[in-house]
């Protein structure tokens, strides 16, 4: 059991720091260590027949390792915490206003177009950061999967997204830009903010965490709302 | 190596925080993940000067940096949706997409808006990730 579960996380290591390799070698967002480790992870997993749930019990020390970054937030919030003061209205009112829409609109369509209960909740929380996101899932009855692959999907549509709606929209200032970068895209939306300039990543990291912890508030808020309306 | 000890002990600091947190969520039945509890507990302590910055912030900066890695397992479990491939898929793509742009494109209207009005005086930022 034990050899079993550090050969499931060695393998998970190497697959991971190959496709971080093989992403140095060709830096494109389709070949980003998080499709292309997964994938050749899945395929490994079904070529060999091992299931799922035996792969997941194996490597819960990675999974929980999200935890833990999530409790590291609490460092880039603290450093950012003088920049959110200063601006704490238009941040505060712009991420409620974003974080709603992502709850609504997510919950909504998924429903709409037939997906089922357990992915609409599952994607209430994909618009904030990862770790966060799969703790909110777990707590409020979704899948941890789904959550994750709705967040990752929604990271990389937001990083395509963003310079076409700066364009439409005529989105002039920084840290607007920055805000946008960081609700919409979260992880991948930091990195490229910081690719425009400080202040769109500083406010983009500001937007990752302040909009993840208004996100668990809306969340708790509406699920009431939102439960009853799925069980119809 | 005195470098890769001091991160060692700054990321079990965190795992600390972390667990503290789970057993305060668990004890109290609280419906709030145990990990953002560790994140207020941690964030109250920063902000009171019980922890230093320095005490934790290399550790943070590690894990940050893997982060991709920590949900590689969860991603894995896409396996179990075989119906990802086809049709719902591209359902889930359409959803995903169309609920991005609405985030975004609210996000930064509101955001701008706000700035034309002048609600927001113009400051530096302090520091960033």
């Amino acid at each position: 059991m034990i050899l079993w579960k550090t050969s499931s996380v060695l393998l998970t290591l190497v697959f991971f720091y190959a496709a971080k390799r093989f992403n140095k070698k060709r830096p494109s967002l389709l070949f980003s260590p998080a499709i292309l480790a997964p994938i050749g992870l899945i395929l490994f997993l079904l070529f060999a027949g091992i299931p799922y749930q035996v792969y997941s019990e194996a490597t819960s020390l990675i999974s929980e390792m999200m935890s833990v970054v999530t409790v590291a937030f609490a460092i880039p919030l603290y450093r950012n915490w003088s920049v959110l003061m200063a601006h704490r209205r238009m941040i505060l009112t712009s991420l409620a206003t974003g974080s709603l829409i992502a709850i609504l609109a997510g919950v909504s369509t998924t429903m709409l177009v037939g997906l089922g209960k357990e992915a609409a909740i599952s994607v209430i929380p994909r618009s904030i950061t990862l770790p966060i996101a799969v703790s909110v899932t777990e707590a409020i009855g979704g899948m941890p999967t789904m959550t994750a692959v709705f967040g990752m999907l929604t990271s990389f549509a937001g990083v395509f997204l963003a310079p076409k709606i700066i364009k439409k929209m005529k989105l002039r200032h920084p840290v607007s830009i920055g805000l946008m970068y960081g609700m919409g895209a979260h992880a991948l939306g930091m990195v490229k903010a910081f690719e425009r300039g400080e202040t769109e990543g500083s406010s983009a990291t500001l937007a990752v965490i302040a909009g993840a912890m208004i996100t668990v508030v809306w969340a708790f808020t509406f699920l009431p709302v939102i439960m009853s309306w799925l069980a119809v | 190596m005195k470098r890769w000890f001091s991160i060692i002990a700054q990321v079990l600091l965190l795992f600390g925080f972390t667990w503290i947190g789970k057993w305060v969520s668990s004890f109290f039945h609280l419906p709030v993940p145990g990990s953002l509890i560790g994140l207020a507990l941690l964030f109250i302590c920063l902000y009171t000067g019980l922890i230093r910055l320095q005490w934790v912030e290399a550790g943070a900066t590690l894990l940050f940096s893997q982060m991709i890695l920590f949900f590689v397992p969860s991603l894995v479990g896409m396996m179990q949706y075989p119906w990802l491939i086809g049709i719902k898929g591209l359902l889930v793509l359409v959803v995903v997409v169309s609920g991005c742009a609405l985030v975004m494109i609210s996000t930064g209207v509101v955001a701008e808006r706000m700035f034309n009005r002048g609600e927001v005086k113009q400051h530096d930022p302090v520091e960033n990730v």
